[in-house]
């Protein structure tokens, strides 16, 4: 067998978990090698060609604010803005954008190829190589490459498969092919695998539909970007139109379920139930009249429209009738059919949350791979697995991210401490502190730390200490300014009065910029709340400091009750917080594990 | 959880002595909770031993003595501070009630013990005893949940619950899936959902009898004639494999007393013969006795030699037992003749324990050969499993942990319905929701993510 140089990190997988992996390992100064099967088919959007949403435009932003690309690529190449929710709390708001697709595969081509310490290779790897308990690299046909760290962002192209009606082919996302030797690999390695669903609607050609019955739904006037460094659209804007469903789509599908392969068996595994395909929307919702379909646009020079909405594996016939079914699509000419995915994963409760599998030091996990959707969640993944690998091969601490600093925190929280069972998708309701979470702070709450890693570059820290000058300034004139006795600051903390009114009051407001204003305002408003979750965000990292050996034999533990015997030994938490999030522990098994922990730590430091 | 920093409080009196009671207070809080019950708050200064007066809201001030013991050098090596104050019981409890408002919470069994064991003031030999008590908590919970009264409680918090969740993913349907159905509740509903849902808890917490008030345990009294061979019982009871004795430093016994787990119950079992005072007053003492178990004793064995015919002593004492949760125990049955053992059954069938359980009323058992002790176990527990104990008017049974969690839900309801008339905002309203659902799904051991999402995901059709 031939040698490769070695490496610091190997990424295996292009997307958007591998970019965000190679460049976080790029900036942390560690060789880097990409492997992928197709280097045309970097950080490809598979399904949707939009970035950011509820919890999602969150997470963009926290990517960006620890050094990543995501943000950056979805504001070179967005042709729609919308800040969602905008009418409701800025807890709950989020930025959106559709991009265009093509664009979006070279702008971030671009970027990766332009990384330092960064090489890529087009190539199919067919074994993950390791030693004892540690990753030695991988292996393309006759050729090892060795690694300190390796990442494995494969996205759903672990033994793939494509369905489309009665028809099945091999292949991770269409016209692509699969990746079955990692599978095979990772089960000789010991790992366990699971198998989960997804599936896109058919693509339509925009010449072909009547745009004049639909509602148009444009973007916003003053954009909100996904990167803290973007401050103008550089494409065209263009807007979304929205179509429904009726009667006749639906009896169309009800009439063709026998060839539904979600309905006949052909597809066993589980999909996702947020994102469901047509077919399911109109069984498991037979009382609804009509389902919400957006003609989405994919992009500036080319006519396709996407279809959301309409996901489906029916056969193309059916999904020619279906859509010609729908007021403004008579006379659609579908230019790609809708099709469903099933895909090998790994249960993410075999990683840790540095998202280093606790089987093998040095190999890491990221994205699909651990059961996610979405892109925004493969690439935060990517980050935090890029940082770790490099750090890993630096021979350094890894880090992780907490439940109260990141959407990217609980998520990984969630993979390791509960696992899936179905495809992983982030809402706001899943953090606990989703008032601290918000888009408008998470540079504040992130680039301290993306400073202390290595990740951010001098123009980033300065842009961000600028701002939170300006912050500072702007609650300071807020609480030192009074209004017949009371201070701004008060004022302001009442539901109805918001930083627009006072600034109408008070132009001196405006000479500050709207983000610091926006954002004095709302940690202003959620001040009171905030200060109530700190207790216990302190106990939750007082718990998390507890730190749970990794050799500990919880079926020795004989005081646990069997059930917490069982599912510790299941997750193997690596700190007691975790340990009391897993389902089927309880605050009595907790107080026995710590105590275990206390007496095991004073056996160890007695003198021998 | 116990890595928790709550200051926790309990009455740490033992059982059956009156002349004093002692609540006993330890975290970080202890200082300020107990201060602002004095005329002068309390300086973490060097003193050990404090006079005062403590002033509870609906009392007027008594005389108390103070034990402050600063972290690091008490028991638990948190802050403590021991109230002792004359033993009344409803004294006790209005102390308690008092510490619980000004922000203690009650503690959960042997937290005490197990706090002093995480902050490293007991040694190692010890632990294996805390954990298994705190074990035997744990299994007594799991057994608890089968009975009639606790499986009650589940069933109808469980339904406030699945209330609330069901209008908690209305709410964050319409935050999380704005693009996809244009979900709104009208704050008009929520208002009601919400007021309707703290009615209910506040009308579980008001009917509930909480389990085992002094220190977490029933307390089962040996009582009855002398010579009977209530210390027989005791030791076969106290010395069962199953037993475990706790010892709680800081507190004196005049009397035999030990902790036991009994089928999964925490029993204090208390032994009247313990006390070997002149000959002429033990009629009157055991008479005491026996008034403080009708106060708060939850179970009393009534123990007979059933050798011997029932007589005045007997007749006399079992007045003042029959009125209260009890068992009556035919001692020495290997001795006894079957008449009687008859004329014993003849003598309880009067208005006697059949009030109490009608299937373990009267026991036969020879505490000389151990026939019949497996039984009384079970009786015992049964009376506290089967609800027949000190329960009267209670459709509820809970214990500390449960109705701490009950009464936070209902304060964060009560937040959640001032957030909807104010108009705070749908996220605010949902912190203070999840607050509420998840202590409820504390007391019903359901996970409050999964289930929202099973919930959104039935009703609504979400997702593009």
């Amino acid at each position: 067998m031939t040698e490769q140089t070695d490496w610091d990190v190997i990424v295996v997988g292009a997307g958007h978990a591998g970019i965000e992996a190679a460049a976080a390992a790029s900036r942390l100064g560690a060789r880097t090698l990409v492997i992928t099967m197709n280097i045309d088919s970097t950080a490809r959007m598979s399904c949707n060609p939009a970035i950011g949403g509820l919890a999602k435009g969150q997470m963009v932003r926290e990517i960006d604010a620890l050094g990543g690309l995501m943000g950056r690529i979805a504001d070179a190449t967005a042709i729609q803005y919308r800040l969602l929710n905008r009418q409701k709390g800025p807890a709950v708001r989020a930025p959106r954008a559709q991009c265009d697709r093509a664009r979006y595969t070279l702008a971030a081509r671009s970027m990766l190829e332009n990384l330092p310490n960064v090489a890529l290779c087009e190539e199919t790897v067919t074994a993950i190589c390791a030693r004892g308990r540690r990753v030695l690299g991988i292996q393309c046909g006759g050729t090892l490459y060795r690694a300190h760290s390796v990442v494995l962002s494969t996205g759903t192209f672990l033994r793939a498969v494509l369905h489309i009606g009665e028809e099945m082919v091999s292949g991770g996302r269409r016209g692509e092919g699969a990746a079955s030797a990692i599978s095979d690999s990772l089960k000789d390695l010991g790992f366990s695998l699971g198998r989960l669903k997804t599936g896109t609607p058919p693509r339509l050609d925009a010449r072909s539909v009547d745009f004049s019955g639909l509602a148009e739904q444009s973007g916003d006037d003053e954009p909100v970007f996904f990167s803290f460094s973007s401050n103008s659209t550089t494409l065209p804007q263009a807007s979304c139109h929205v179509a429904f469903t009726n009667d006749q789509t639906h009896s169309i599908v009800r009439d063709n379920l026998h060839r539904a392969p979600l309905f006949t068996g052909q597809i066993k595994s589980t999909g996702p139930r947020y994102c469901p395909s047509i077919e399911t929307k109109i069984v498991r919702f037979a009382q609804k009249e009509r389902h919400q379909l957006f003609l989405e646009p994919e992009g500036i020079d080319t006519n396709e429209v996407y279809l959301n909405g309409m996901a489906t594996s029916l056969p193309r016939d059916v999904q020619e009738a279906m859509v010609r079914s729908v007021a403004g699509l008579e006379s659609a000419v579908i230019t790609r059919y809708g099709y469903a995915v099933e895909y090998d994963f790994v249960p993410p409760t075999q990683v840790s949350a540095t998202l280093e599998t606790k089987r093998y030091r040095g190999l890491f996990l990221a994205g699909q791979i651990n059961g996610t959707s979405g892109y925004e969640e493969a690439a935060g993944q990517g980050l935090l697995a890029g940082i770790n690998a490099a750090l890993r091969a630096q021979g350094l601490e890894c880090v992780t991210l907490g439940r109260h600093e990141a959407y990217i925190g609980v998520l990984v929280d969630d993979l390791v401490t509960k696992g899936v069972d179905e495809p992983y998708r982030m809402f706001t309701s899943r953090a606990e502190y989703r008032l601290l979470l918000r888009y408008d702070n998470a540079d504040m709450r992130l680039m301290p730390i993306g400073k202390r890693l290595g990740l951010l570059d001098d123009a980033s820290w300065q842009r961000f200490e600028r701002k939170r000058r300006e912050v500072e300034d702007i609650k300071d004139f807020l609480a030192v300014t009074l209004a017949g006795g009371t201070s701004l600051e008060k004022r302001l903390s009442r539901p109805e009065i918001s930083i627009d009114d006072l600034a109408a009051e008070y132009p001196a407001l405006t000479s500050w910029s709207r983000d610091a204003r926006d954002l004095a305002a709302n940690d202003i408003k959620y001040a009171g709340y905030v200060a109530r979750q700190e207790a216990s965000i302190g106990r939750m990292k007082k718990s998390e400091a507890e730190r749970i050996p990794s050799d500990i034999d919880y079926h020795a533990l004989r005081e646990l009750r069997f059930e917490a015997r069982e599912k510790l030994e299941l997750h193997r938490p690596d700190n007691i917080a975790q340990a009391g999030r897993i389902p089927g522990v309880n605050p009595a098994d907790i107080s026995i594990l710590l105590m275990h922990l206390r007496r095991r730590a004073a056996c160890t430091a007695r003198p021998l | 959880m116990s890595t928790d920093d709550n200051t926790i409080v309990a009455v740490a009196t033992p059982r059956g002595r009156a002349a004093l009671g002692i609540v006993r207070l330890s975290g970080g809080e202890a200082l300020r909770i107990v201060s602002e019950c004095l005329d002068r708050p309390l300086k973490a200064g060097s003193f050990r031993r404090v006079e005062s007066r403590l002033t509870l809201s609906r009392t007027a001030g008594f005389p108390v003595v103070l034990y402050v013991m600063l972290a690091g050098r008490s028991y638990t090596r948190e802050d403590v501070v021991e109230i002792h104050a004359p033993g009344s019981p409803p004294l006790l409890a209005a102390i308690l009630s008092e510490m619980r408002t000004r922000g203690a919470r009650l503690a959960e069994p042997g937290e005490f013990t197990r706090r002093a064991f995480l902050n490293g003031r007991i040694d190692l030999a010890q632990a294996e005893a805390v954990m298994a008590i705190v074990r035997a908590g744990s299994e007594t919970e799991e057994r608890l949940a089968l009975s009639a009264l606790k499986g009650d409680l589940s069933r109808r918090v469980g339904a406030v619950r699945g209330e609330l969740v069901h209008l908690m993913a209305d709410i964050e349907a319409g935050l999380d899936f704005v693009e996809d159905e244009d979900i709104f509740v009208p704050p008009e509903r929520q208002r009601r959902s919400i007021e309707g849902a703290a009615a209910a808890l506040a009308q579980v917490l008001s009917t509930s009898a909480v389990r085992r008030l002094y220190r977490e345990e029933a307390a089962a009294v040996l009582y009855g004639p002398a010579n009977a061979g209530k210390s027989s019982i005791f030791n076969l009871l106290a010395g069962s494999p199953s037993a475990i004795v706790e010892d709680m430093p800081g507190t004196t016994r005049d009397f035999l007393e030990a902790a036991v787990d009994l089928e999964g119950v925490r029993f204090i079992l208390v032994d009247t013969a313990g006390i070997r005072p002149p000959a002429e007053l033990v009629e009157q003492i055991a008479l005491e006795q026996s008034e403080r178990a009708a106060r708060d004793a939850q179970v009393v064995a009534f123990v007979v030699d059933a050798s011997r015919v029932p007589d005045d002593t007997a007749r006399r004492l079992y007045e003042s037992a029959r009125t209260l949760p009890h068992l009556a125990i035919l001692n020495k049955c290997d001795l006894a003749q079957p008449r009687d053992i008859a004329a014993w059954r003849r003598f309880f069938s009067k208005g006697g324990p059949a009030q109490a359980s009608t299937r373990h009323g009267v026991l036969e058992l020879s505490a000389a050969t151990g026939r019949g002790i497996d039984d009384l176990e079970a009786a015992l527990a049964e009376m506290v499993l089967g609800g027949f104990v000190n329960l009267s008017g209670s459709r509820y049974l809970i214990d500390a942990r449960q109705q701490t969690c009950l009464e936070h839900a209902l304060a964060a309801l009560e937040r959640a319905g001032r957030m909807v008339e104010t108009a705070a905002g749908d996220e605010l309203t949902a912190l203070e929701m999840r607050d509420a659902i998840e202590a409820l799904g504390r007391v019903t051991g359901e996970d409050y993510f999964s289930d929202l999402l099973d919930e959104v995901f039935s009703r609504f059709c979400v997702g593009k």
